[in-house]
């Protein structure tokens, strides 16, 4: 897999376009994924991984090719999708107006459906209620399991701010989950009545 | 109650050695408020660890080319479209100095064409003269030289210019050249 996929970064660099339909073939869920955790909305999500894939198309001959390609590209989306928001900040139309387009899911039972739609819009809402970069690091190292070294190097970060963003994160997330669903947490606290960590 | 080292090693999400552990469970048994942070920064982080990664719908690929195909064409009407008001512009120019430039002609164009009509009277005239004093010239000189002498001149012309090729051809013959 890797000795073609250095061939199709080869003659994508060289203008073939079937070369570099192979990396987009490749590559479209880890994008799209990253678009999806970031945007929250599924049509934004495809339009950010179209993006991504063009802005990547136009730019292969710069790409180095002693960089991981993933890396590379995950930080082209991750760029966008950072730009998108803070735009998107300054809009004046409010987000809980505008409709949210559900992914199908493909869990056979409906109680399946149910709990994997609520995660989902647990997870959305976790994510929606921290800051657009230290989402874009979370997402990295909790689906790409991206070290705090990749991580820096796909947002253009230090290592150290990195880690800070990532406590911030978490502790943001945590608290906000409190707010959310405190009598479960306290039920769960109860029964167990020890740290999971 | 002062949080700040034991949330740093929670939300670190490094290795705890077994100091470091049994400190934060003694902090936790006085701190509900910690405990709490604690059990729901687990579950979130169980949310996020088992949540599977996002798929697009089915045909990404080819909806990728058709916008790639669909952009190519948009730059090339663009570029061409471009060309063509280069072109225009420069057009324009040319017909708004031609205009300057035929200004006086149209606002009075009888004065012009007579002028122009005097002035091909004149070179007309001229070429005629210089016509009539050329072939005077001629007449004059062939009635003063002999046949005899035209002939001659014909024929070392013609000698010269078979030696002349004779010689070229010698000059630039494969043998000739050395390499």
């Amino acid at each position: 897999v890797l000795n073609n996929e250095r061939l199709w970064i080869t003659q994508a660099q060289q203008g073939n376009v079937e070369a570099f339909s192979q990396l987009v073939e490749t590559y479209q869920k880890p994008v799209y994924n990253l678009c999806y955790r970031m945007l929250n909305n599924a049509g934004d999500a495809e339009d950010a991984a179209q993006e991504t894939f063009m802005r990547a198309y136009k730019s292969m001959k710069r790409y180095d090719n002693a960089r991981p390609f993933a890396t590379w590209l995950l930080s082209i989306a991750a760029h966008y999708c950072i730009d998108n928001l803070r735009k998107r900040r300054m809009t004046i139309i409010s987000m809980e107006e505008m409709p949210q387009l559900d992914l199908p899911d493909n869990g056979p039972t409906p109680e399946g459906l149910l709990g994997k739609k609520e995660e989902k819009n647990n997870i959305r809402e976790l994510l929606d209620n921290i800051g657009v970069v230290d989402r874009a690091a979370v997402i990295m190292y909790y689906w790409y399991e991206y070290s705090y070294e990749e991580i820096a190097e796909v947002l253009s970060l230090s290592q150290s701010a990195v880690k800070s963003r990532l406590h911030r994160a978490r502790r943001e997330m945590a608290k906000r989950w409190i707010e959310k669903q405190p009598q479960t947490i306290q039920m769960e606290r109860k029964q167990h009545e020890s740290p999971a960590f | 109650m002062n949080h700040q080292p034991f949330e740093e090693w929670l939300f670190a999400d490094e290795y705890l050695d077994e100091h470091e552990r049994q400190l934060l469970e003694a902090h936790m048994r006085e701190s509900e408020s910690f405990t709490q942070l604690s059990t729901s920064w687990h579950q979130v982080k169980g949310m996020l660890t088992s949540s599977p990664m996002v798929a697009p719908e089915a045909g990404f690929t080819r909806r990728w080319e058709n916008r790639l195909t669909q952009e190519l064409t948009d730059r090339h009407r663009r570029q061409s479209m471009w060309i063509f008001i280069f072109y225009a512009l420069g057009a324009l120019i040319l017909l708004v100095m031609l205009a300057s430039m035929l200004k006086p002609f149209l606002q009075y164009p009888m004065a012009y064409l007579l002028a122009l009509a005097y002035h091909l009277g004149i070179w007309f005239a001229g070429i005629e003269m210089v016509i009539g004093i050329t072939s005077t010239i001629m007449k004059t000189v062939i009635d003063l030289v002999p046949y005899t002498f035209w002939f001659g001149i014909f024929v070392a012309l013609g000698s010269l210019s078979v030696l002349w090729m004779v010689v070229i051809k010698r000059l630039t013959s494969i043998r000739r050249i050395v390499v």
